[in-house]
């Protein structure tokens, strides 16, 4: 493994220019969203920093681009790709950093292997761009990328472990996480990368819930080394359950004594306009560029790290 | 009590009335679900050590520790003899429980020593110790190469690798955290 530039930088200008050219010969469109939103969603388990001092409305630092990607895709754009800062609060750690560098693309095909296709050829390409080879080492093993990737769903890996996955996700969520972080995750993508697939509904964030099988969502994440690389969705479009699982997000953030966010009107009335059937996937470049150089710690390849963060308290 | 925001290296802390430190700590969250602290533990009496993995918020009640500048006096049978440098009071600590720090101390030298629930459960020498060679064989004459050792044992029953060039009486500074020959000390 050859030594790293300070911060990165080198190798993260090679990592960037390795998707701008996969992303060109796919056709797609590079774009640029706002890190001022209205809304950052309503993800259960993300907090985000409200930005005072900027408006009379209140606004907040985008977690991911994702409601204004959608939005684009709505008013027409097929194929978008955006390299793109996204800030989480209360993130800090070996693999976590505040902000942080997020790969989010979308297609309007509703296809789960595109996004999966997608993700491999872009590993791949980016491993070969910094290693000069379809291997990245980690923690002195080497882990080849080429070859087919190994696909689990989460009922096979709770499963190995004594655990029904649809029964904790329903009854134990923090027993579901607890296993998955202690046992599963640590576990996964050493011999090869894997896909892991079939999330439970409860568990399906802005994913849609399996024509054939409602208990799972068309959802995956992709592990290298112990590593969660991204996730992908066929995406939720319908505008009714959209706002209907916003709801329910928030009062569950309440419920967990954590402040609700607004539901961001602007994404539901540009989803009750049309939104083409789509998938999307957002991947954590800072983990792709740990990876691919060896980096025991994200904050190695990161030119800027922010100094150790006392987290947030909630009120 | 602690919650997960503050668990760092060396937090002191109770599991099932044992006292516990932070030896390393990762923290663990995947993108869409709850975070969570990976914590290891060293247990301070018995010195095994607990992974443990604390959903974030949640709390750890501390430790009833006090860390009290001593020195050592002398040893007694099975009993070492420590007194406290500002209130004079003498400690008690038996032999079983000075593990690999026994090698580092003659009498006077200062130490650190760990209480939990007022009893002495931990004793930290200094750093770097000043310790005479009471036993080695002649090194090579004219050899001044760094990277052969020999053994030496020290005055207080320590065996260290040292530099060839070192001799019965000379006195050596040596790294505590490793058990390392650091330099000659001249006197």
């Amino acid at each position: 493994m050859k030594p790293i530039s300070v911060g990165g930088v080198r190798e993260r200008h090679h990592m960037l220019r390795t998707i701008r050219a996969y992303f060109q010969e796919q056709d797609f469109l590079e774009v640029s969203t706002p890190m001022l939103v209205p809304s950052p969603g309503t993800e259960v388990h993300i907090e985000s920093p409200q930005v005072h001092g900027l408006a009379a409305h209140p606004l907040w630092l985008a977690p991911s681009p994702e409601l204004q990607m959608k939005q684009l895709l709505t008013q027409g754009y097929e194929r978008i790709f955006q390299i793109a800062h996204a800030v989480r609060a209360e993130e800090q750690g070996d693999r976590h950093e505040p902000e942080f560098a997020m790969l989010e693309w979308y297609r309007t095909t509703p296809d789960l292997n595109t996004l999966m296709d997608d993700t491999v050829e872009l590993v791949r390409r980016t491993a070969r761009a910094l290693t000069g080879a379809e291997t990245v080492a980690l923690n002195g093993r080497s882990i080849p990328l080429s070859g087919p990737w190994s696909v689990r769903t989460i009922e096979s890996l709770y499963a190995e472990h004594g655990y029904d996955a649809f029964t904790l996700a329903q009854h134990n969520e923090t027993e579901f996480f607890q296993v998955y972080v202690d046992r599963i995750e640590p576990r996964l993508g050493w011999g090869k990368p894997t896909l892991v697939t079939e999330w439970p509904a409860p568990f399906a964030s802005m994913a849609q819930r399996n024509p054939k099988n409602p208990r799972v969502c068309d959802r995956f994440e992709a592990y290298v080394g112990g590593i969660e690389l991204c996730n992908g969705f066929v995406e939720l479009t319908d505008p009714v359950e959209q706002e209907q699982r916003f709801r329910e997000a928030s009062e569950k953030r309440v419920r967990l004594g954590k402040s609700p966010y607004p539901i961001d009107t602007q994404f539901i009335a540009a989803l009750k306009r049309g939104m083409p059937p789509s998938s999307g996937n957002a991947l954590g470049l800072d983990r792709l560029l740990m990876l691919c150089t060896g980096a025991p710690r994200i904050q190695d390849i990161i030119a800027f790290p922010q100094r150790s963060m006392a987290p947030l308290r909630s009120p | 009590m602690y919650d997960t925001s503050d668990i760092k290296k060396g937090l002191k802390v109770v599991f099932d009335g044992a006292p516990y430190t932070v030896v390393e700590f990762q923290f663990v969250k995947p993108g869409k679900g709850q975070a969570f602290t990976r914590t290891k533990f060293k247990n301070l009496v018995t010195g095994s050590t607990l992974e443990r993995t604390f959903k974030s918020g949640e709390k750890l009640a501390p430790a009833d520790t006090e860390e009290r500048d001593m020195q050592f006096l002398y040893r007694e049978g099975d009993q070492w003899v420590f007194m406290d440098v500002s209130t004079y009071d003498q400690v008690l600590v038996q032999d079983e429980q000075m593990d690999d720090t026994r090698g580092y101390l003659v009498d006077g030298t200062q130490v650190t020593v760990l209480f939990y629930l007022q009893r002495p459960i931990q004793i930290t020498p200094p750093t770097f110790v000043e310790l005479a060679v009471t036993h080695t064989e002649p090194g090579f004459k004219g050899d001044t190469s760094s990277s052969i050792t020999k053994p030496a044992t020290m005055e207080t029953g320590l065996e260290v690798g040292v530099p060839p060039f070192i001799n019965i009486g000379e006195v050596l500074k040596i790294d505590t955290r490793t058990g390392e020959y650091v330099e000659r000390v001249k006197k």
